[in-house]
């Protein structure tokens, strides 16, 4: 595997997958001041491991599928995702839709958790919301590891991204005991939509059978190819006469 | 059973968003796939038209849902 395909499958791997978990880490951390620790890890750690055997069972899995058949379906998928991250992140930028706060979630959903049940030993709740959380952000998460790991046969750099990044942010939030309201979420997304775009778009032409330009390099210039488009549309929005902002 | 279903759901969304613009890539990756089996070019035009599809598409998508606010 090259370096180029590595190099962006870790990258890309590890900047969604920390998207995903500041998101999980916010409802985490309401769970776990709300509704007591014991539970909230419990919950988060059933998640955890369930997403853990998915990647497992997923991503080798995928390998018995003919190459071609699994680049198309991948591609597809690829930048079906990718792409509604990237208009979404453009949509933010340029104040149509309001941008994502955690801080705002996290008042949220210590409102919802907080009733007349006190902190107990095993909170079913607790547990339950943990581990909702975790598996629905996570998802995500797996889609992208075994997405990016099973058509490069880089399984093995996607998952470490992956990894890195949970590690990452649940040691920070821990740490913090509040949620991570300063991540420049928006700009990770813009650039993590940037980053599946190419690769689905790559990933699909090879299905097809069509030649790229520059061989694996094609990608780098898809990233940019994607970027330039997204901002291209920012620009032209901001041009428009607006009449509604957040 | 509540907690498949939302899992389900949400899986589902991770890949449909505005149905205009879903439906526009959709249909893009169902011309290419149409056509790339009758054309072999050896210079990347066809794949650099790919992309350059997506791109429109979210150019497009973009400006239109920034007219409709």
């Amino acid at each position: 595997m090259d370096i180029v395909h590595s190099g962006s499958t870790v990258l890309a791997s590890f900047v969604a997958s920390s998207v995903e978990c500041v998101e999980a880490l916010t409802i985490v951390l309401a769970v776990g001041l709300v509704r007591g620790w014991r539970s909230a890890l419990a919950g988060a750690g059933a998640g955890g491991m369930l997403l853990v055997v998915l990647v497992m069972v997923l991503g080798p899995g995928l390998r018995h599928v003919p190459l071609a058949s699994l680049q198309i379906a991948i591609g597809i998928l690829l930048v079906l995702f990718g792409m509604r991250w990237l208009r979404k992140a453009v949509l933010r930028a340029a104040g149509i839709i309001p941008l994502h706060d955690e801080a705002a979630a996290f008042s949220h959903e210590a409102e919802a958790l907080s009733g007349t049940q006190g902190k107990t030993r095993w909170d079913a709740v607790g547990i339950v919301t943990s581990f909702k959380a975790v598996v629905i952000e996570g998802i995500e998460v797996v889609f992208i590891v075994i997405a990016l790991g099973a058509v490069g046969t880089a399984l093995v750099p996607a998952s470490l991204g992956a990894i890195a990044a949970a590690v990452m942010v649940s040691s920070i939030g821990l740490l913090l005991h509040r949620p991570l309201a300063r991540v420049p979420e928006n700009t990770l997304k813009f650039a993590v939509g940037i980053m599946l775009s190419a690769f689905g778009t790559y990933w699909l032409g090879e299905g097809y059978g069509l030649p790229w330009p520059g061989a694996d390099f094609a990608i780098l210039g898809l990233m940019a190819g994607f970027a330039a488009a997204a901002l291209a549309g920012l620009r032209l929005i901001r041009q428009a006469p607006q009449p509604q902002r957040f | 059973m509540q907690i498949l279903t939302t899992i389900g759901r949400e899986f589902l969304g991770l890949f449909v968003a505005d149905a205009r613009f879903t439906g526009a890539l959709a249909a893009w990756i169902a011309i290419v796939a149409m056509i790339s089996p009758f054309h072999r070019p050896e210079n990347g035009v066809e794949a650099v038209l790919l992309f350059a599809g997506f791109a429109a598409i979210l150019v497009e998508n973009l400006v239109h849902v920034a007219s409709e606010r």
